[in-house]
């Protein structure tokens, strides 16, 4: 049974909150660096792509928060099937906060998207595969938002989002095959798990620093929100409210 | 920097418009994010230092 107290701890709220606030520094300080710098280093320190000139630079960004939408839904649908299956309650929290981070990471890729677009393919919007699979993730952490809201009861919101986070993650596989399986304007992924990369290595490392940022960054709000869910539940505990003695001195 | 000034790469070539506008819509919405919840935070540390009031005003008025 010793292997399961890491699961044990973890899944208190009163460790999470612990733990995670150790943690914070951490992840903040390099996500700001990473972003920022990997910015400026692909505004204005990378040459221009031959074919698409300078709007190319909106990589930088638009993947990153692409890549991130796609893996905050993953590790919100394995929070989803970790609270249905252990009735994790700190499960169902990290499934909650997920949602409000991916929405606002799948806009901007949309943003970012039709922005880049419109200097490239002469479009700001296509109905093809890889942007409507997009736009289905965007709908359906909308989606994941009011059905949590739609309930009066906690446990039950979290059990009916849980099952729609599952049930949306077959969208992921779709999202990332999509062009490949269908004609597509949009172009196929330049870094792959399996074999040659094809981007230059110049235009890649700043766009590994942003995505290391944005993956960083992803961690640190989420763990923000997390611990603020927690308090609000917790808040007539008596761990939570010696934790936070000195504020209720000074007023 | 591969730009020769500032201004070339403010314009970027005529691209400046749409990647400028990606970034700063993108800065925009990231610092909504962090924003939005440093105060769900704030406002979790009220919600718990209102609920100690409470509790420390019903343990006053019980023992008196």
């Amino acid at each position: 049974m010793a292997n399961w107290q890491w699961f044990h701890k973890w899944g208190s709220p009163r460790w999470f909150y612990y733990l995670s606030g150790r943690l914070l520094p951490w992840l903040a300080v390099p996500a700001l660096l990473l972003l920022v710098g990997g910015c400026i280093w692909g505004l204005a320190f990378v040459p221009a792509d031959f074919k698409q000139g300078n709007s190319f630079r909106i990589i930088y960004i638009h993947v990153p928060a692409a890549a991130v939408a796609m893996g905050g839904y993953m590790l919100m649908a394995v929070a989803a099937a970790v609270h249905l299956i252990w009735r994790m309650k700190l499960a169902a929290i990290v499934m909650k906060s997920a949602a409000p981070i991916g929405a606002a990471l799948t806009f901007l890729a949309l943003f970012t998207g039709a922005v880049w677009g419109k200097p490239t393919w002469g479009t700001w919007w296509v109905w093809d595969a890889r942007i409507t699979s997009v736009l289905i993730l965007f709908f359906l952490y909308l989606g994941l938002i009011a059905l949590h809201q739609a309930f009066e009861n906690r446990d039950a919101a979290a059990r009916a989002c849980a099952v729609l986070a599952i049930v949306g993650a077959v969208n992921i596989p779709i999202i990332y095959w999509s062009v490949e399986w269908w004609y597509s304007l949009h172009q196929p992924a330049s870094i792959k798990f399996v074999g040659e990369s094809t981007i230059h290595p110049t235009m890649l490392r700043p766009l590994m620093a942003t995505l290391s940022g944005m993956y960083l960054f992803f961690g640190w709000v989420l763990l923000l929100f997390v611990r603020a869910e927690i308090l609000e539940r917790e808040r007539n505990t008596r761990w939570a409210q010696e934790l936070l003695g000195g504020d209720v001195r000074g007023g | 920097m591969v730009f020769s000034s500032l201004s070339e790469l403010w314009q970027m070539a005529g691209h400046g418009p749409y990647v400028w506008s990606s970034f700063g819509v993108s800065a925009l919405v990231l610092a909504g994010l962090l924003l939005e919840s440093l105060r769900r935070n704030r406002a979790a540390r009220a919600l718990v230092a209102s609920a100690t009031r409470r509790r420390q005003a019903e343990r006053q008025h019980s023992s008196q």
